[in-house]
């Protein structure tokens, strides 16, 4: 048992060091220049209301929509180039379960996405709607959930671009009704009756509520809201290795992924 | 005519290429969604910050910024692919002049980003109730066809400079279509941007039109109709003769560089 | 026990076309192919483009799943046993994909070698062993991006032997190769053999087949025809004879529509070439040979000779004229 956890963790060493290889992503680049206009929407958008009640909301809007937009496009895109780059079938016949390669590089991306969080904060400042931050612990704690379900999320998705044609399409698709859900820019009592109840399947949603309130004012609720957001993101976590599996059986049996 | 000969056969082929990459059903899954979404996404966080006068302000600014993926990334990308597909060293040796075809070529990428914003208007007119006239109605239908067409020559622009820099293709559409939001007022009035950036705002496109649109749809403050309108028709056609001048900047230092048709 | 051991493999892949009105389009790449490949042996798969050789290899190499029938790899079935094959074989299926461009050679070798469980140390020696073998030390650390379609191949083969695989799967492993590179390659391919790895490969060039393989199977149409050694394939078509005959052109062109008319000759092709001189190349069967021999002499020609048929000829008998058509 231990030989073989030590082989996965090799396995996804190898793959991140590949991936790190590829140099600078362009999501990094990315990340770099658009999230700071990003944020300065949204920020500006309630500044120029006088509405700095809102400040921990249009500051840690884009800070989270920086890290599961990583998630969503990134992520996703690196395992999906293995099929561009002819490697995808190399990988599902070599004795490593592939999806420890793909969980590598959706690491690193993840790691890569953190730069949303102190370039918006600096944003922040810089537009004179600085974010105090009340409890800087279970800031730090709520922080490090959200990289969890940052890279669930990822893994989530890849399983799912690897098989799509087009990503693209799919991507852009999916980002704003999770943003709408998990109200990452406004509070969920703004969604309608009948929809408020999805927005406990999405993790984001959790996230977003803990470090919310670890920016302000704590509740008894709040450990609860953070062991939701972490389950959550074990139970995407699974899924996604699960679908990766699968994906894996219809490769093989449709014999379609090659076909890029 | 061969000049007209030659922009109708590309848009033609344009559109026909669009429409059989994304036939109704398609379409309707692909964008219809994401403008529906947009407009809910915004419209929620105008409501949360500034009530109904800035939810009204915030939904006819998402017309504008409708017009961004079709009209602009799209354009971006479409005049990429030519070079992937390795079409580009064939237009070059051709008689016609190639500008021309990379100008119209990818008319469709116009098509889309009018549609989309149109389709964002109608749904704007239907969420915030309001009672248009026919006569406004045509109006602010020309409106969206003029943004997208400023917005095009923009993306036609940076298309020509990407070909240089394919590799930069996503990220440069990427940063475009957010400095655009943030700078034409689409949703942060340009009056409360930082005073230093607001003349950059004056000459991008979408953000006088934008101004016009507001006016008809919303009843906001005339800004001089016509003082805008020519100011955005003159934006794209500068923005369309800077695109015509990088392109042949770009194909004749390719020529020499070899570097015309990058994989 | 088999190498390889494939029974009534049947491979069907379904595809949805249309999008309004969706119908599903079958196209079935194997029908039915049975064989056995001993260990050690040099087995080679030699069929035009489209015939399913692809296909076959991989499901061998667990790639692909059989729609029905079996097959087995040193005794373990390519699905009931998936991890068991996956340990012994190693793939090659070169080409321009399938390598990592952003890294160095040595570090793609590295890093599949992580994936098949080789102890770090070991990798890194049979890493720098492979690199020897297939002449790629000195450009070891160079990012593969750099490297040429040959180096790029040579490599493939390295990945394919990281694990020191009792069975090798190559893939038209000198498909778009310079005759030069190509022949190094075949090199490569039969020491792998005097090591006794087994081998299976598939290719369409006859010339390759004929040189290296034990024994040859053609494939068309996703269906086994014949299962033989080169040699006794060849006699199959052994009444056919070849004459290559150089003569001065005037005689020559003459002579060919001679030739052309002379029962039992089958085919006649004239190439002019330099010095007014003119190259007849004589395809025959037993009942032209002596005629057209004759035929020959009479006309003074500057040279004659005769050769036994090729793969390529059984080839072409056994498939008919394909021509172009995929």
């Amino acid at each position: 048992m231990n030989a073989t956890l030590a082989w996965f963790a090799r396995v996804v060493g190898a793959s991140v060091r590949v991936e790190l290889s590829k140099g600078l992503h362009a999501q990094l680049i990315l990340g770099v220049l658009i999230g700071p206009v990003s944020s300065a929407i949204y920020i500006l958008m309630a500044r120029q209301l006088g509405r700095t009640d809102a400040t921990v909301y249009v500051v840690l809007a884009p800070m989270m929509l920086g890290m599961w937009g990583t998630a969503i496009t990134t992520s996703g895109e690196a395992v999906a180039s293995e099929r561009g780059e002819g490697t995808l079938e190399l990988l599902i016949a070599a004795p490593a379960p592939a999806a420890l390669v793909a969980i590598g590089k959706i690491l690193t991306t993840t790691t890569e996405s953190l730069l949303a969080v102190p370039l918006t904060l600096i944003i922040a400042v810089a537009l004179g709607m600085p974010l105090a931050i009340e409890h800087p612990g279970h800031f730090a704690v709520a922080l490090a959930a959200l990289t969890l379900s940052t890279a669930a999320v990822g893994l989530l998705f890849a399983s799912v671009f690897v098989l799509a044609r087009s990503t693209r399409l799919f991507q852009n698709v999916i980002g704003l009704p999770l943003w709408i859900l998990s109200g990452v820019a406004f509070p969920l009592a703004l969604l309608p009756d009948s929809i408020r109840p999805l927005s406990a399947l999405v993790a984001l949603s959790w996230n977003a509520a803990v470090l919310r309130a670890s920016a302000t004012a704590l509740g008894p609720w709040w450990w609860f809201g953070l062991g939701a957001a972490i389950v959550l993101s074990v139970v995407y976590f699974v899924l996604g290795a699960r679908l990766f599996v699968g994906v894996e059986r219809r490769v093989r049996v449709d014999g379609s992924l090659s076909t890029f | 005519m061969s000049v007209a000969r030659v922009l109708a056969a590309s848009a033609h082929l344009s559109l026909g290429e669009f429409f059989s990459l994304y036939p109704p059903r398609l379409y309707f899954i692909a964008f219809v969604p994401r403008i529906v979404f947009s407009l809910a996404f915004f419209g929620l966080l105008a409501q949360f910050l500034g009530g109904p006068e800035y939810l009204r302000f915030v939904v006819i600014g998402n017309v504008g910024q409708a017009t961004f993926l079709g009209a602009l990334s799209f354009t971006v990308a479409s005049v990429t692919w030519e070079q992937g597909a390795g079409t580009v060293p064939l237009l070059v040796a051709s008689p016609g002049n190639p500008i021309l075809v990379f100008v119209s070529r990818n008319l469709a990428m116009l098509f889309n980003g009018a549609l989309s914003a149109s389709l964002t208007l109608a749904l704007a007119t239907v969420v915030l109730g309001l009672d248009l006239t026919v006569a406004e109605v045509l109006g602010a239908a020309g409106i969206v066809l003029l943004l997208s067409s400023s917005v095009y020559c923009l993306g036609l622009l940076l298309g020509s400079i990407v070909l240089r820099f394919p590799q930069y293709r996503n990220v440069m559409s990427n940063i475009a279509a957010v400095t655009l939001t943030f700078l034409t007022g689409t949703y942060v009035p340009v009056s409360a941007l930082p005073t230093w950036i607001q003349p950059v705002s004056e000459i991008l496109p979408v953000t006088h039109g934008l101004r016009v649109l507001r006016h008809l749809a919303l009843g906001a403050p005339d800004p001089g109709v016509s003082a805008s309108l020519a100011a955005e028709i003159v934006i794209g056609l500068v923005l369309l003769g800077l695109a015509f001048l990088s392109f042949r900047y770009f194909l004749r230092e390719a020529r020499i560089a070899g570097t015309l048709d990058f994989h | 026990m088999a190498a390889i051991s494939v029974r009534d493999l049947r491979r069907t892949y379904t595809s949805t076309v249309g999008l309004l009105r969706t119908r599903k389009v079958s196209r079935e790449a194997l029908r039915g192919v049975s064989f056995e490949v001993e260990r050690g042996e040099l087995f080679g798969l030699l069929g035009p483009n489209g015939a399913g050789k692809t296909t076959l290899v991989k499901v061998l190499a667990t790639v692909l799943v059989p729609t029905s029938g079996s097959a087995a790899v040193l005794g373990h079935d390519v699905v009931t046993a998936t991890p068991e094959v996956r340990k012994r074989i190693g793939l090659v299926f070169g080409g321009e994909r399938g390598l990592y461009g952003s890294i160095s050679g040595r570090d793609v070798l590295e890093f599949w070698a992580a994936l098949y469980r080789l102890p770090s140390g070991t990798a890194r020696q049979r890493a720098a062993e492979l690199l020897e073998l297939v002449g790629l030390t000195e450009r070891a650390n160079d990012k593969v991006w750099t490297y040429s379609r040959g180096m790029k191949q040579r490599l493939h083969l390295a990945r394919g032997l990281i694990a020191n695989p009792e069975v090798l799967l190559l893939d038209e492993p000198t498909i778009g190769l310079d005759p030069v590179a190509a022949r190094e390659m075949r090199q490569i391919i039969r020491q792998l053999k005097e090591r006794g790895t087994t081998i299976f490969l598939t290719t369409h060039y006859m010339a390759e087949a004929e040189a290296l393989c034990d024994r040859v199977a053609f494939i068309n149409d996703g269906l086994i025809s014949l299962v033989e050694r080169p040699r006794v394939l060849t006699r199959l078509v052994s009444e056919l004879r070849h004459i290559d005959a150089e003569l001065v052109s005037t005689t020559g062109n003459d002579l060919a529509e001679r030739l052309r008319g002379l029962g039992g000759v089958q085919d006649v092709v004239s190439t002019a070439g330099a010095d007014g001189v003119v190259s007849l190349a004589i395809k025959t069967d037993e009942s032209g040979y002596g005629p057209a021999l004759a035929l020959l002499a009479a006309a003074q020609p500057i040279s004659v000779t005769t050769r036994e048929p090729t793969l390529e000829d059984v080839y072409l008998r056994l498939l008919g004229e394909r021509g172009m058509r995929v």
